[in-house]
């Protein structure tokens, strides 16, 4: 089925629509797939679920239906089908692939976000705990604002997930970049963790009044400061979204962000305290994968500047 | 008008000679229909012809029989008599690429319908009383599940359910010896740790019969869609399953390796009812995605599915689906001879030829 499926000139694509390619590609070829077939054929599975099997049916018999010679696109044949032929018909023709690697990465992406809104949240929560805090916060951050700035004009797109319309292929390159965003989405979710327990373990102690001077300046810090790391990620997942999607004009104000980015983080090294390395490493993730997507586009955009001088 | 023929108008109407032809060739399986709306199908051959080339097809329907008396052939214990195969030259001292090893690939189906002859008297409860001994390798109630496809006559599905289950307990042994497994059985029956273990001449029958291109190939042939139901000799299964035995009864108990479960993960699937069969067929038999003469293994997985038996159902559907898919490959790409099996001097169409591999598993492919 591998060289069937090879995607290099071979015209089956064409013929069978990208529904079923999808489907096929979900089943037999894409690594993160169920790969049921191959374990199946080689006696490594014990037993399969009834939903399992159901959709691998509905495939089939949808198959079926797309090169049923009655098949006239009409709405009276598809009324005159048995209900089994009309229901894998419909879930043949709607879809989606779910082990295509940028659909994988998109509902990593998504769920990243989510990961940040919710713990942002939290946050915003923990500020209606009262606690007394005696220590005086003297930073200067001026770079919120810009950070601010930039925020407020992405924030107006919505995070959507893309259809999954995809040809089965991808380019070296797209490859290469999924495989730089789905690093970074891991170090991104890494951080969040580290956050969330330091927040975690410093809101306790500042509590139950067990926090020493120097807890007490950090949590200060977090509390203050950390819905800067949430727009900051936000930002940077939101345009890692825009960027996957096809449309190439988001990249203009992609350069924007990686340069503000890399302004914010020249400014952040003179400041040698725990809170801007804090920063510094959060800025560093992102404007690293920035760099990498900026370059992407360059590529593309010479690319497409050539084509329209040919 | 089905899309089909619209299709089929457009490419008339481009007066393209081979596009023309790719239309007959996809029509092929369902020249009856078509001839109706169309007379130049005409000139079609009146049956679907096998999907096996010639070669392939003498190697696996040889019919010819021989008067060998089956006791000498089995053991008491229904495992197979090796002196005995060794004395037909069933077994010899030949390398896989020798045009011996060929030779005796070819006379397995005369000895298997022997066996065959035993085991019909062989009821399922008989079967089950055969000693525990030899059953280390495949469970007992597997082999007995393997045993009843048989006998309701789906040998198909009983001889691909028994290849993949002694592909899978054959690296349960290799593992035992902290052997490296390959993932194709050619090459796990090719390693030298299971000749030692399993001797020569049991490695050798295996081989002949799902090893390496050069001999019978079926568990390629089965699995990868190929033969149908009614080109696939029983007698295969039942050789099979007592090849099993024979090399189960070499081992006491083997640490098998855990089992893999699929489960829904984030699946959003409409539940389905049943259908009635005369229904199924009646689409079943209008859709060319269906090839000409397995209607019957499409609705018996249906039924399997149904019936919960989903192993069943799948093992037999996802051959079906391959060589459908397989079917439309070759009209669109215009390379109809890789319908067919290769002979056994090349390789059988499955090889990722081309295809490279990216640091990640993808494919890297550069548009054009």
């Amino acid at each position: 089925m591998d060289i069937l499926l090879f995607p290099e000139n071979n015209n089956l694509f064409n013929e069978i629509g990208i529904e079923i390619s999808n489907s096929l590609f979900d089943l037999y070829i894409w690594n993160e797939g169920e790969r049921l077939r191959d374990f199946l054929s080689h006696g490594c599975v014990e037993s399969v679920s009834k939903e399992n099997a159901t959709q691998i049916i509905l495939i089939a018999l949808g198959c079926c239906i797309f090169y049923d010679m009655n098949n006239n696109n009409e709405k009276f044949y598809f009324e005159k089908l048995p209900k089994l032929f009309q229901i894998s018909f419909n879930y043949l023709k709607n879809y989606k692939s779910q082990y295509h690697p940028r659909n994988i990465l998109e509902r990593r992406m998504v769920q990243v976000f989510d990961k940040l809104t919710q713990f942002e949240k939290y946050v915003e929560k923990s500020q209606n705990i009262d606690i007394k805090l005696d220590v005086e916060l003297e930073l200067n951050f001026e770079f919120q604002k810009e950070i601010f700035q930039l925020s407020d004009a992405i924030e107006k797109h919505d995070l959507k997930l893309i259809d999954s319309l995809y040809p089965v292929n991808m380019t070296e390159r797209e490859l290469n970049k999924f495989v730089i965003i789905k690093n970074v989405m891991i170090q991104v979710e890494e951080m969040m963790q580290f956050l969330e327990s330091q927040f975690d373990e410093l809101l306790i102690k500042v509590s139950d009044r067990s926090a020493w001077k120097r807890h007490r300046k950090h949590f200060k810090f977090l509390h203050k400061n950390l819905h800067l790391f949430f727009k900051m990620m936000k930002i940077f997942v939101n345009f890692s979204i825009l960027d996957v999607k096809e449309n190439f004009n988001e990249h203009v104000s992609l350069l924007e962000v990686s340069s503000s980015m890399q302004s914010i983080l020249n400014k952040m090294e003179y400041q040698k305290s725990f809170e801007s390395n804090l920063f510094i490493k959060l800025i560093k993730t992102s404007s690293l994968c920035l760099f990498h997507l900026q370059q992407e586009f360059d590529d593309r955009h010479v690319i497409t500047e050539n084509t329209k001088k040919i | 008008m089905s899309v089909r023929e619209e299709e089929a108008n457009i490419w008339k109407k481009r007066g393209d000679k081979e596009s023309n032809n790719l239309l007959k060739h996809f029509c092929y399986g369902k020249y009856n229909q078509i001839i109706q709306n169309d007379s130049k199908f005409l000139n079609l051959p009146s049956t679907f012809p096998s999907s096996l080339s010639d070669k392939v097809q003498n190697l696996v329907l040889f019919e010819e029989l021989k008067n060998d008396t089956i006791e000498s052939l089995l053991n008491e214990n229904f495992t197979l008599n090796l002196q005995t195969f060794k004395k037909i030259n069933l077994i010899i001292n030949a390398n896989t690429e020798d045009e011996e090893f060929l030779n005796a690939s070819t006379f397995i189906q005369i000895y298997s319908i022997q066996i065959e002859k035993k085991f019909n008297k062989m009821s399922l409860e008989d079967f089950k009383t055969i000693p525990k001994e030899n059953f280390t390798l495949i469970s007992k109630e597997d082999m007995s599940h393997i045993f009843e496809l048989h006998k309701t006559k789906r040998s198909l599905l009983s001889f691909s359910m028994a290849s993949s289950l002694l592909e899978n307990a054959l690296g349960d042994l290799l593992n035992l010896h902290k052997v490296e497994v390959p993932t194709k059985l050619s090459e796990i029956l090719s390693l030298k740790k299971l000749k030692e273990l399993l001797g020569e001449d049991l490695i050798f029958l295996l081989k002949l019969m799902i090893g390496p291109l050069n001999g019978l190939n079926l568990r390629n042939i089965c699995l990868h869609g190929f033969i149908t139901p009614k080109e696939f000799p029983s007698s295969y299964a039942i050789f099979l399953i007592v090849l099993i035995l024979t090399v189960s009864s070499s081992f006491s108990v083997i640490e098998h390796r855990p089992l893999k479960n699929y489960h829904i993960k984030n699946l959003l699937i409409p539940s389905i009812e049943s259908i009635d069969e005369n229904e199924l067929l009646k689409v079943l038999q209008t859709s060319l995605f269906v090839i000409p003469g397995r209607e019957e293994c499409w609705v018996n997985c249906i039924k399997d599915f149904f019936n919960g038996k989903y192993k069943d159902s799948l093992l037999m559907l996802f051959p079906l689906i391959e060589h459908s898919i397989r079917r439309i490959y070759v009209i669109v790409n215009e390379c109809t001879d890789r319908l067919l099996t290769a002979g056994n001097q090349t390789i059988l169409n499955i090889l990722r030829e081309g295809c490279s591999l990216h640091h990640d598993g993808y494919f890297v492919v550069s548009r054009k």
